[in-house]
Protein backbone atom coordinates (compact mmCIF):
# COMPACT_ATOMS: atom_id res chain seq x y z
CA UNK A 1 0.00 0.00 0.00
CA UNK A 2 1.31 3.20 -0.45
CA UNK A 3 0.45 6.18 1.14
CA UNK A 4 1.16 9.92 1.03
CA UNK A 5 -0.18 13.32 3.15
CA UNK A 6 -1.32 16.51 1.02
CA UNK A 7 -0.51 19.52 3.11
CA UNK A 8 -0.31 22.33 2.57
CA UNK A 9 2.81 25.00 4.27
CA UNK A 10 0.94 27.29 6.70
CA UNK A 11 2.59 30.21 5.67
CA UNK A 12 1.86 33.98 6.46
CA UNK A 13 -1.11 35.56 4.85
CA UNK A 14 -2.22 32.11 4.13
CA UNK A 15 -1.82 29.66 0.56
CA UNK A 16 -2.00 31.82 -2.64
CA UNK A 17 -4.62 32.09 -4.19
CA UNK A 18 -4.31 31.44 -8.20
CA UNK A 19 -6.73 32.08 -11.19
CA UNK A 20 -7.59 29.56 -13.59
CA UNK A 21 -8.34 30.43 -17.69
CA UNK A 22 -10.74 27.65 -19.39
CA UNK A 23 -10.25 27.96 -23.48
CA UNK A 24 -12.06 25.11 -25.47
CA UNK A 25 -9.68 23.02 -26.89
CA UNK A 26 -5.86 23.24 -27.30
CA UNK A 27 -3.47 26.07 -27.64
CA UNK A 28 -1.27 26.31 -30.91
CA UNK A 29 1.32 28.43 -32.26
CA UNK A 30 1.65 29.22 -35.67
CA UNK A 31 5.16 28.17 -36.05
CA UNK A 32 6.79 24.86 -34.37
CA UNK A 33 8.23 26.93 -31.93
CA UNK A 34 6.46 25.41 -29.16
CA UNK A 35 4.36 26.57 -26.14
CA UNK A 36 6.61 27.21 -23.46
CA UNK A 37 8.01 31.74 -23.56
CA UNK A 38 5.57 32.44 -25.77
CA UNK A 39 3.12 35.24 -25.25
CA UNK A 40 -0.63 34.06 -25.51
CA UNK A 41 -2.30 37.25 -25.59
CA UNK A 42 -3.93 40.25 -23.50
CA UNK A 43 -6.76 39.86 -21.15
CA UNK A 44 -9.26 42.88 -20.84
CA UNK A 45 -11.87 43.53 -18.68
CA UNK A 46 -15.06 45.84 -19.37
CA UNK A 47 -15.77 47.80 -17.11
CA UNK A 48 -18.39 45.76 -15.95
CA UNK A 49 -16.27 42.97 -15.28
CA UNK A 50 -16.56 41.20 -18.15
CA UNK A 51 -13.31 38.96 -19.03
CA UNK A 52 -12.30 39.51 -22.90
CA UNK A 53 -9.26 37.86 -24.26
CA UNK A 54 -7.86 38.51 -27.44
CA UNK A 55 -5.14 35.50 -28.94
CA UNK A 56 -3.55 36.39 -32.39
CA UNK A 57 -5.99 37.52 -34.57
CA UNK A 58 -9.28 36.01 -32.21
CA UNK A 59 -11.59 37.68 -29.83
CA UNK A 60 -12.84 36.09 -27.20
CA UNK A 61 -15.67 36.67 -24.65
CA UNK A 62 -16.10 35.09 -21.05
CA UNK A 63 -17.69 35.01 -17.69
CA UNK A 64 -15.99 34.99 -14.30
CA UNK A 65 -16.91 31.99 -12.93
CA UNK A 66 -16.58 31.38 -8.70
CA UNK A 67 -16.04 27.49 -8.65
CA UNK A 68 -18.53 25.54 -6.33
CA UNK A 69 -15.56 23.03 -5.72
CA UNK A 70 -11.99 25.08 -5.54
CA UNK A 71 -9.40 23.38 -6.94
CA UNK A 72 -6.18 22.93 -4.90
CA UNK A 73 -2.88 23.17 -7.27
CA UNK A 74 -0.80 20.08 -5.73
CA UNK A 75 3.03 19.80 -6.19
CA UNK A 76 5.07 16.84 -5.10
CA UNK A 77 7.31 17.67 -2.10
CA UNK A 78 10.82 17.81 -3.03
CA UNK A 79 12.70 14.63 -1.80
CA UNK A 80 13.81 15.00 1.90
CA UNK A 81 17.26 14.33 3.31
CA UNK A 82 17.08 10.49 3.85
CA UNK A 83 20.06 9.55 4.70
CA UNK A 84 19.91 8.71 8.39
CA UNK A 85 17.12 6.27 7.39
CA UNK A 86 19.72 4.29 5.19
CA UNK A 87 21.19 3.02 8.19
CA UNK A 88 18.14 2.04 10.19
CA UNK A 89 16.66 0.41 7.33
CA UNK A 90 18.81 -2.87 8.29
CA UNK A 91 16.79 -3.20 10.82
CA UNK A 92 14.84 -6.29 10.86
CA UNK A 93 11.42 -4.78 12.74
CA UNK A 94 10.04 -2.91 9.88
CA UNK A 95 6.76 -2.19 11.35
CA UNK A 96 3.75 -1.97 8.44
CA UNK A 97 6.03 -3.35 6.03
CA UNK A 98 4.01 -3.35 3.55
CA UNK A 99 3.69 0.39 3.24
CA UNK A 100 5.46 2.31 0.78
CA UNK A 101 6.18 5.79 1.65
CA UNK A 102 5.71 7.99 -1.01
CA UNK A 103 6.71 11.74 -1.03
CA UNK A 104 4.04 13.64 0.15
CA UNK A 105 2.29 16.73 -2.03
CA UNK A 106 2.40 20.02 -0.93
CA UNK A 107 -0.61 22.84 -1.90
CA UNK A 108 0.52 25.50 -3.95
CA UNK A 109 -2.32 27.42 -4.23
CA UNK A 110 -5.69 27.45 -4.28
CA UNK A 111 -8.27 28.31 -6.95
CA UNK A 112 -11.56 29.32 -6.45
CA UNK A 113 -11.97 31.40 -9.64
CA UNK A 114 -11.96 30.80 -12.80
CA UNK A 115 -12.44 32.88 -16.46
CA UNK A 116 -14.40 30.88 -18.63
CA UNK A 117 -14.18 31.61 -22.39
CA UNK A 118 -17.29 29.08 -23.66
CA UNK A 119 -17.99 31.32 -26.95
CA UNK A 120 -16.51 30.59 -30.38
CA UNK A 121 -14.32 33.03 -31.21
CA UNK A 122 -14.35 35.70 -33.29
CA UNK A 123 -11.77 36.30 -35.65
CA UNK A 124 -10.44 40.83 -35.87
CA UNK A 125 -10.73 40.62 -39.72
CA UNK A 126 -9.19 43.75 -40.19
CA UNK A 127 -5.21 43.55 -39.21
CA UNK A 128 -2.75 45.45 -40.63
CA UNK A 129 -0.04 42.87 -40.60
CA UNK A 130 0.94 39.33 -40.25
CA UNK A 131 1.38 40.03 -36.31
CA UNK A 132 0.58 37.90 -33.75
CA UNK A 133 -0.34 34.64 -33.06
CA UNK B 1 7.83 36.33 -30.63
CA UNK B 2 9.08 35.35 -27.54
CA UNK B 3 10.70 38.34 -25.49
CA UNK B 4 9.09 40.99 -27.22
CA UNK B 5 6.81 42.60 -25.38
CA UNK B 6 3.58 44.46 -26.18
CA UNK B 7 3.08 47.89 -24.92
CA UNK B 8 -0.38 49.53 -23.45
CA UNK B 9 -0.78 51.46 -26.74
CA UNK B 10 -0.29 48.23 -28.86
CA UNK B 11 -2.61 46.28 -27.01
CA UNK B 12 -4.92 48.78 -27.39
CA UNK B 13 -4.60 49.48 -30.90
CA UNK B 14 -5.20 45.95 -31.26
CA UNK B 15 -8.13 46.14 -28.91
CA UNK B 16 -9.66 48.65 -31.16
CA UNK B 17 -9.20 46.81 -34.19
CA UNK B 18 -11.14 44.03 -33.14
CA UNK B 19 -13.94 46.51 -32.31
CA UNK B 20 -14.21 46.60 -29.03
CA UNK B 21 -15.27 49.67 -27.26
CA UNK B 22 -12.35 51.20 -25.59
CA UNK B 23 -14.60 53.51 -23.51
CA UNK B 24 -16.03 50.40 -21.82
CA UNK B 25 -12.73 48.67 -21.14
CA UNK B 26 -10.89 48.94 -17.78
CA UNK B 27 -7.82 51.05 -18.93
CA UNK B 28 -5.30 48.27 -17.46
CA UNK B 29 -4.39 45.56 -19.40
CA UNK B 30 -2.71 42.03 -18.55
CA UNK B 31 -0.47 40.64 -21.30
CA UNK B 32 -0.33 36.88 -20.40
CA UNK B 33 2.88 34.54 -21.18
CA UNK B 34 3.60 31.05 -21.24
CA UNK B 35 6.27 29.95 -18.66
CA UNK B 36 9.67 29.10 -19.80
CA UNK B 37 9.56 26.60 -17.66
CA UNK B 38 6.35 25.29 -18.24
CA UNK B 39 7.48 21.59 -19.26
CA UNK B 40 8.94 21.34 -15.92
CA UNK B 41 6.17 22.96 -13.74
CA UNK B 42 4.28 19.31 -13.18
CA UNK B 43 0.86 20.29 -11.02
CA UNK B 44 -2.03 18.27 -10.12
CA UNK B 45 -5.37 19.87 -10.05
CA UNK B 46 -7.31 18.49 -7.20
CA UNK B 47 -11.21 19.42 -6.88
CA UNK B 48 -11.92 19.66 -3.35
CA UNK B 49 -14.73 21.55 -1.54
CA UNK B 50 -14.16 24.15 0.64
CA UNK B 51 -14.63 22.35 3.83
CA UNK B 52 -11.48 20.17 2.72
CA UNK B 53 -9.76 23.55 2.13
CA UNK B 54 -10.58 24.97 5.33
CA UNK B 55 -9.33 21.21 6.94
CA UNK B 56 -5.75 22.11 4.88
CA UNK B 57 -5.84 25.42 5.97
CA UNK B 58 -5.94 24.47 10.06
CA UNK B 59 -2.76 22.45 8.56
CA UNK B 60 -4.38 19.63 8.95
CA UNK B 61 -3.39 17.03 6.03
CA UNK B 62 -6.01 15.10 3.73
CA UNK B 63 -4.08 11.48 3.55
CA UNK B 64 -4.19 9.50 0.24
CA UNK B 65 -4.07 5.77 0.59
CA UNK B 66 -3.85 3.16 -2.37
CA UNK B 67 -2.86 -0.07 -3.72
CA UNK B 68 -1.78 -1.36 -6.58
CA UNK B 69 -4.76 -3.04 -7.36
CA UNK B 70 -7.40 -1.14 -6.05
CA UNK B 71 -7.96 2.50 -6.59
CA UNK B 72 -6.88 5.63 -4.19
CA UNK B 73 -8.89 7.16 -1.67
CA UNK B 74 -8.31 10.34 -0.39
CA UNK B 75 -9.25 10.59 4.07
CA UNK B 76 -9.94 13.30 6.11
CA UNK B 77 -10.23 12.54 9.92
CA UNK B 78 -13.55 11.03 9.54
CA UNK B 79 -14.34 10.75 5.94
CA UNK B 80 -13.20 8.50 2.87
CA UNK B 81 -13.46 9.79 -0.51
CA UNK B 82 -12.51 7.85 -3.86
CA UNK B 83 -10.17 9.64 -6.26
CA UNK B 84 -11.12 9.42 -10.02
CA UNK B 85 -9.24 11.08 -12.36
CA UNK B 86 -11.10 13.25 -15.10
CA UNK B 87 -9.81 14.38 -18.41
CA UNK B 88 -11.03 17.49 -20.58
CA UNK B 89 -11.01 18.56 -23.58
CA UNK B 90 -10.64 21.95 -22.55
CA UNK B 91 -7.06 24.04 -21.67
CA UNK B 92 -6.89 25.21 -17.46
CA UNK B 93 -4.53 27.76 -17.85
CA UNK B 94 -3.23 28.25 -14.22
CA UNK B 95 -2.24 31.91 -13.69
CA UNK B 96 -0.40 32.68 -10.22
CA UNK B 97 -0.68 36.30 -9.87
CA UNK B 98 -3.91 37.51 -12.00
CA UNK B 99 -5.87 40.79 -11.35
CA UNK B 100 -9.47 40.22 -10.94
CA UNK B 101 -11.28 43.16 -12.52
CA UNK B 102 -11.97 45.11 -8.89
CA UNK B 103 -8.00 44.67 -8.34
CA UNK B 104 -7.60 46.74 -11.16
CA UNK B 105 -7.53 50.24 -10.46
CA UNK B 106 -8.86 52.04 -13.35
CA UNK B 107 -6.68 55.17 -14.10
CA UNK B 108 -3.74 56.38 -16.23
CA UNK B 109 -3.85 52.82 -17.15
CA UNK B 110 -0.90 50.39 -17.43
CA UNK B 111 0.29 46.86 -19.17
CA UNK B 112 0.78 44.01 -16.54
CA UNK B 113 2.86 41.17 -17.83
CA UNK B 114 1.64 37.92 -16.09
CA UNK B 115 3.22 34.63 -16.45
CA UNK B 116 0.87 31.21 -17.00
CA UNK B 117 2.29 28.67 -14.89
CA UNK B 118 1.30 25.83 -16.51
CA UNK B 119 -2.08 24.11 -19.11
CA UNK B 120 -3.90 21.24 -18.01
CA UNK B 121 -6.02 18.77 -19.32
CA UNK B 122 -6.82 16.91 -16.23
CA UNK B 123 -7.91 17.35 -13.06
CA UNK B 124 -8.55 14.92 -9.83
CA UNK B 125 -12.07 14.81 -8.02
CA UNK B 126 -12.74 13.45 -5.16
CA UNK B 127 -16.21 11.32 -4.42
CA UNK B 128 -17.34 10.23 -1.25
CA UNK B 129 -17.40 6.56 -0.60
CA UNK B 130 -17.76 3.92 2.06
CA UNK B 131 -14.37 3.12 3.82
CA UNK B 132 -12.92 -0.44 2.49
CA UNK B 133 -12.79 -2.37 5.79
CA UNK B 134 -12.52 -5.51 4.80
CA UNK B 135 -9.27 -6.23 4.54
CA UNK B 136 -9.38 -5.31 8.60
CA UNK B 137 -10.83 -8.51 9.60
CA UNK B 138 -8.59 -10.26 7.64
CA UNK B 139 -5.18 -8.52 8.70
CA UNK B 140 -6.48 -8.94 12.59
CA UNK B 141 -7.29 -12.80 12.18
CA UNK B 142 -3.68 -13.30 11.79
CA UNK B 143 -3.39 -13.01 15.68
CA UNK B 144 -6.14 -13.61 17.95
CA UNK B 145 -5.94 -12.87 21.60
CA UNK B 146 -7.54 -15.83 22.68
CA UNK B 147 -5.72 -15.45 26.63
CA UNK B 148 -2.67 -14.45 28.29
CA UNK B 149 -1.33 -17.86 28.99
CA UNK B 150 -1.69 -18.80 24.58
CA UNK B 151 0.27 -15.51 24.02
CA UNK B 152 3.90 -17.32 23.54
CA UNK B 153 2.21 -20.22 21.82
CA UNK B 154 2.92 -21.69 18.17
CA UNK B 155 -0.56 -20.28 16.87
CA UNK B 156 0.16 -16.95 18.27
CA UNK B 157 3.23 -16.08 16.25
CA UNK B 158 1.50 -14.11 13.76
CA UNK B 159 1.52 -10.34 13.23
CA UNK B 160 0.03 -7.89 15.42
CA UNK B 161 -0.96 -4.49 14.60
CA UNK B 162 -0.57 -0.82 15.59
CA UNK B 163 -3.33 1.74 15.25
CA UNK B 164 -0.43 3.38 12.60
CA UNK B 165 0.08 0.13 10.94
CA UNK B 166 -3.50 -0.45 10.01
CA UNK B 167 -3.84 3.23 9.12
CA UNK B 168 -1.80 2.81 6.47
CA UNK B 169 -3.07 -0.53 5.48
CA UNK B 170 -6.76 0.05 5.39
CA UNK B 171 -8.59 2.63 2.64
CA UNK B 172 -10.56 3.93 5.53
CA UNK B 173 -10.46 7.45 7.66
CA UNK B 174 -9.28 7.59 11.09
CA UNK B 175 -13.02 7.38 12.63
CA UNK B 176 -13.99 5.08 10.56
CA UNK B 177 -11.30 2.65 11.34
CA UNK B 178 -11.87 3.08 14.91
CA UNK B 179 -15.87 2.29 14.34
CA UNK B 180 -15.07 -0.62 12.85
CA UNK B 181 -12.45 -1.83 14.94
CA UNK B 182 -15.76 -1.13 17.86
CA UNK B 183 -17.78 -3.29 15.95
CA UNK B 184 -15.87 -5.84 15.70
CA UNK B 185 -15.07 -5.99 19.22
CA UNK B 186 -10.91 -5.61 18.70
CA UNK B 187 -9.43 -4.36 21.81
CA UNK B 188 -6.52 -2.96 22.46
CA UNK B 189 -4.10 -4.87 24.25
CA UNK B 190 -0.04 -3.97 25.07
CA UNK B 191 -0.21 -1.14 22.02
CA UNK B 192 -1.69 -3.80 19.65
CA UNK B 193 -5.36 -4.13 17.92
CA UNK B 194 -6.76 -7.87 18.62
CA UNK B 195 -9.84 -9.12 17.61
CA UNK B 196 -10.96 -11.61 20.87
CA UNK B 197 -11.56 -15.16 20.30
CA UNK B 198 -14.93 -15.70 20.66
CA UNK B 199 -15.33 -18.64 22.92
CA UNK B 200 -12.86 -16.72 25.00
CA UNK B 201 -15.06 -13.90 24.90
CA UNK B 202 -17.99 -15.82 26.01
CA UNK B 203 -15.58 -17.42 29.01
CA UNK B 204 -15.24 -14.21 30.30
CA UNK B 205 -18.63 -12.87 30.10
CA UNK B 206 -19.98 -16.06 31.41
CA UNK B 207 -17.60 -15.62 34.53
CA UNK B 208 -19.09 -11.50 34.61
CA UNK B 209 -22.53 -12.55 34.56
CA UNK B 210 -21.72 -15.39 37.55
CA UNK B 211 -19.74 -12.80 39.53
CA UNK B 212 -23.23 -10.46 39.22
CA UNK B 213 -24.86 -13.29 40.24
CA UNK B 214 -22.67 -14.31 43.09
CA UNK B 215 -22.33 -10.50 44.49
CA UNK B 216 -26.09 -9.85 43.95
CA UNK B 217 -26.13 -7.34 41.68
CA UNK B 218 -27.73 -6.17 38.95
CA UNK B 219 -27.41 -6.60 35.27
CA UNK B 220 -28.30 -3.21 34.35
CA UNK B 221 -26.19 -1.86 37.56
CA UNK B 222 -22.67 -3.67 37.18
CA UNK B 223 -20.31 -1.60 39.49
CA UNK B 224 -17.89 -1.20 36.72
CA UNK B 225 -14.52 -0.35 39.28
CA UNK B 226 -15.68 -2.76 42.22
CA UNK B 227 -15.83 -5.63 39.52
CA UNK B 228 -12.80 -4.64 37.76
CA UNK B 229 -10.84 -4.59 40.96
CA UNK B 230 -11.92 -7.82 42.76
CA UNK B 231 -8.46 -9.61 43.77
CA UNK B 232 -9.13 -13.13 42.39
CA UNK B 233 -10.38 -11.79 38.93
CA UNK B 234 -9.03 -14.49 36.78
CA UNK B 235 -9.50 -12.89 33.57
CA UNK B 236 -7.60 -9.55 32.96
CA UNK B 237 -8.73 -6.73 33.94
CA UNK B 238 -8.87 -4.63 30.29
CA UNK B 239 -10.27 -7.95 28.90
CA UNK B 240 -12.99 -7.71 31.36
CA UNK B 241 -13.83 -3.98 30.88
CA UNK B 242 -13.43 -4.77 27.06
CA UNK B 243 -16.00 -7.44 27.38
CA UNK B 244 -18.48 -5.14 29.57
CA UNK B 245 -17.91 -2.75 27.10
CA UNK B 246 -18.72 -4.53 24.08
CA UNK B 247 -21.96 -6.47 25.83
CA UNK B 248 -23.17 -3.71 27.97
CA UNK B 249 -22.98 0.66 27.91
CA UNK B 250 -21.33 2.52 30.35
CA UNK B 251 -23.80 5.04 32.91
CA UNK B 252 -23.21 6.92 35.33
CA UNK B 253 -25.23 5.96 38.33
CA UNK B 254 -26.34 8.31 42.12
CA UNK B 255 -26.04 6.84 44.72
CA UNK B 256 -26.86 7.68 48.01
CA UNK B 257 -22.97 7.51 48.96
CA UNK B 258 -22.22 9.34 45.97
CA UNK B 259 -21.83 8.48 42.37
CA UNK B 260 -19.79 5.62 40.50
CA UNK B 261 -19.66 4.32 37.33
CA UNK B 262 -22.02 1.37 36.76
CA UNK B 263 -22.66 -0.78 33.52
CA UNK B 264 -25.70 -1.81 32.05
CA UNK B 265 -25.74 -5.19 30.56
CA UNK B 266 -27.24 -5.18 27.33
CA UNK B 267 -30.13 -8.06 26.99
CA UNK B 268 -30.15 -7.75 22.87
CA UNK B 269 -26.04 -8.23 23.06
CA UNK B 270 -25.97 -11.01 25.52
CA UNK B 271 -28.49 -12.73 23.99
CA UNK B 272 -27.02 -12.34 20.44
CA UNK B 273 -23.88 -13.98 21.99
CA UNK B 274 -25.65 -17.08 23.31
CA UNK B 275 -27.37 -17.61 20.19
CA UNK B 276 -24.25 -17.56 17.79
CA UNK B 277 -22.18 -19.48 20.24
CA UNK B 278 -25.20 -22.14 19.75
CA UNK B 279 -25.63 -21.82 15.84
CA UNK B 280 -21.87 -21.23 15.31
CA UNK B 281 -20.42 -24.27 13.25
CA UNK B 282 -23.61 -26.33 13.19
CA UNK B 283 -25.27 -25.77 10.26
CA UNK B 284 -28.84 -25.76 9.89
CA UNK B 285 -30.42 -25.72 13.37
CA UNK B 286 -34.36 -27.19 13.75
CA UNK B 287 -36.00 -23.08 15.01
CA UNK B 288 -38.39 -25.09 17.42
CA UNK B 289 -35.79 -26.87 19.40
CA UNK B 290 -33.08 -23.50 18.83
CA UNK B 291 -35.13 -21.44 20.42
CA UNK B 292 -35.88 -23.55 23.56
CA UNK B 293 -32.52 -23.97 23.86
CA UNK B 294 -31.35 -20.14 23.36
CA UNK B 295 -33.70 -19.52 26.07
CA UNK B 296 -32.49 -21.85 28.52
CA UNK B 297 -28.51 -20.85 27.92
CA UNK B 298 -29.15 -17.19 28.56
CA UNK B 299 -28.80 -15.62 32.11
CA UNK B 300 -32.00 -15.74 34.23
CA UNK B 301 -34.29 -12.81 33.94
CA UNK B 302 -33.11 -12.11 30.06
CA UNK B 303 -35.34 -12.36 27.11
CA UNK B 304 -34.65 -14.04 23.82
CA UNK B 305 -36.00 -12.61 20.85
CA UNK B 306 -35.85 -13.28 17.17
CA UNK B 307 -35.40 -9.41 16.50
CA UNK B 308 -31.96 -10.01 18.53
CA UNK B 309 -31.02 -12.03 15.56
CA UNK B 310 -30.98 -9.68 12.82
CA UNK B 311 -27.99 -9.90 10.32
CA UNK B 312 -26.52 -12.99 12.57
CA UNK B 313 -29.14 -15.86 11.74
CA UNK B 314 -31.28 -16.08 8.64
CA UNK B 315 -35.11 -18.43 9.14
CA UNK B 316 -36.12 -20.54 6.77
CA UNK B 317 -39.75 -20.57 6.97
CA UNK B 318 -40.20 -22.85 3.79
CA UNK B 319 -38.78 -25.58 5.38
CA UNK B 320 -40.64 -28.30 7.64
CA UNK B 321 -39.74 -28.40 9.76
CA UNK B 322 -38.45 -24.64 9.93
CA UNK B 323 -34.80 -24.26 10.32
CA UNK B 324 -32.44 -21.30 11.41
CA UNK B 325 -28.54 -21.16 10.42
CA UNK B 326 -25.97 -18.70 11.32
CA UNK B 327 -25.40 -16.23 8.55
CA UNK B 328 -23.90 -12.96 10.14
CA UNK B 329 -23.71 -10.04 7.40
CA UNK B 330 -19.87 -9.45 8.93
CA UNK B 331 -18.59 -12.39 7.07
CA UNK B 332 -20.36 -11.08 3.61
CA UNK B 333 -18.21 -9.25 0.74
CA UNK B 334 -18.21 -5.55 1.15
CA UNK B 335 -18.57 -4.73 -2.55
CA UNK B 336 -22.52 -4.22 -3.32
CA UNK B 337 -22.77 -6.81 -6.63
CA UNK B 338 -20.36 -9.19 -4.57
CA UNK B 339 -22.29 -8.85 -1.19
CA UNK B 340 -25.89 -9.61 -3.93
CA UNK B 341 -24.52 -12.37 -5.86
CA UNK B 342 -23.59 -14.14 -2.31
CA UNK B 343 -27.06 -12.99 -1.40
CA UNK B 344 -28.86 -14.42 -3.94
CA UNK B 345 -26.41 -17.71 -3.64
CA UNK B 346 -27.91 -18.31 -0.31
CA UNK B 347 -31.71 -17.61 -1.05
CA UNK B 348 -32.85 -17.08 -4.45
CA UNK B 349 -35.78 -14.65 -3.34
CA UNK B 350 -35.71 -12.42 -0.87
CA UNK B 351 -38.49 -10.64 1.32
CA UNK B 352 -38.14 -6.87 2.08
CA UNK B 353 -37.68 -7.89 5.89
CA UNK B 354 -35.42 -10.34 5.29
CA UNK B 355 -32.62 -8.82 2.93
CA UNK B 356 -32.86 -5.08 4.69
CA UNK B 357 -30.09 -6.40 7.59
CA UNK B 358 -27.97 -7.71 5.17
CA UNK B 359 -27.58 -4.79 2.64
CA UNK B 360 -28.12 -1.75 5.09
CA UNK B 361 -24.41 -1.08 5.35
CA UNK B 362 -23.83 -0.94 1.59
CA UNK B 363 -25.83 2.47 1.28
CA UNK B 364 -23.76 5.24 0.21
CA UNK B 365 -24.40 8.72 1.50
CA UNK B 366 -28.13 9.15 0.44
CA UNK B 367 -28.72 6.19 -0.77
CA UNK B 368 -31.67 3.96 0.81
CA UNK B 369 -31.97 0.15 0.93
CA UNK B 370 -34.61 0.56 -2.10
CA UNK B 371 -32.58 2.31 -3.95
CA UNK B 372 -30.05 -0.20 -3.61
CA UNK B 373 -32.71 -3.07 -4.80
CA UNK B 374 -33.51 -0.99 -7.69
CA UNK B 375 -30.13 -1.64 -8.70
CA UNK B 376 -29.36 -4.67 -7.93
CA UNK B 377 -32.77 -6.90 -7.24
CA UNK B 378 -36.10 -7.35 -9.16
CA UNK B 379 -38.92 -7.35 -7.59
CA UNK B 380 -41.50 -9.98 -8.10
CA UNK B 381 -45.23 -10.82 -6.12
CA UNK B 382 -45.60 -14.69 -5.16
CA UNK B 383 -49.13 -16.02 -5.58
CA UNK B 384 -49.57 -15.43 -1.63
CA UNK B 385 -49.23 -11.61 -2.43
CA UNK B 386 -45.46 -11.55 -0.93
CA UNK B 387 -43.47 -9.25 -2.26
CA UNK B 388 -40.07 -10.85 -2.99
CA UNK B 389 -36.84 -10.08 -4.59
CA UNK B 390 -34.45 -12.00 -6.73
CA UNK B 391 -31.46 -11.29 -8.58
CA UNK B 392 -31.30 -8.79 -11.80
CA UNK B 393 -28.08 -10.98 -13.12
CA UNK B 394 -27.19 -14.27 -13.69
CA UNK B 395 -25.86 -15.31 -10.40
CA UNK B 396 -21.83 -16.18 -10.19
Amino acid sequence: MVQFAIRMPQTEGGCPEWTMVELQGELETRDSSGLPGNRLGELHFTKGGQPILLIGHHVLHGKVVELEKPFAVLVKEKEKDNKDDSTESMDTSVSAADTEKCSDYLVKAVIRNKLVFKNRPRPIINLPNKRGH
Amino acid sequence: MAGKSRTLQEALCLAEQAKLDLADLNSNVQSLYLSEDMGDHEVRLLELDSSMVKHLEAGNSLMVRGDKADTAVVCTEDSTFELKSTQTTNSLLLLPDCRAPEQLVTGDGCLLNKEIYSISHVYLELKQCRPKLKKLQTLLQENVFSGPEYESDEKHKGKKYTTADLLSLIQASQKELMEELRKLHAVHIDGYWRLVDFDYMGNVLQYIIDTVDCQSWCYDQIPTDRLLSMEDNVYPRVLLEHCLDCYGDRKGMEFEEGSEQVHVLGEDKVCRYFAEYLLKGVGKFNLAEFLQTWKESVPVGMTTNLEQLEGVALIDKKSHPQVISHFPVTELPEDASDRFNRLFRTREKWTLEDITPYIRDLCEKKQTVGSLLTKFARASTLPDGTKVYNSRVPIK
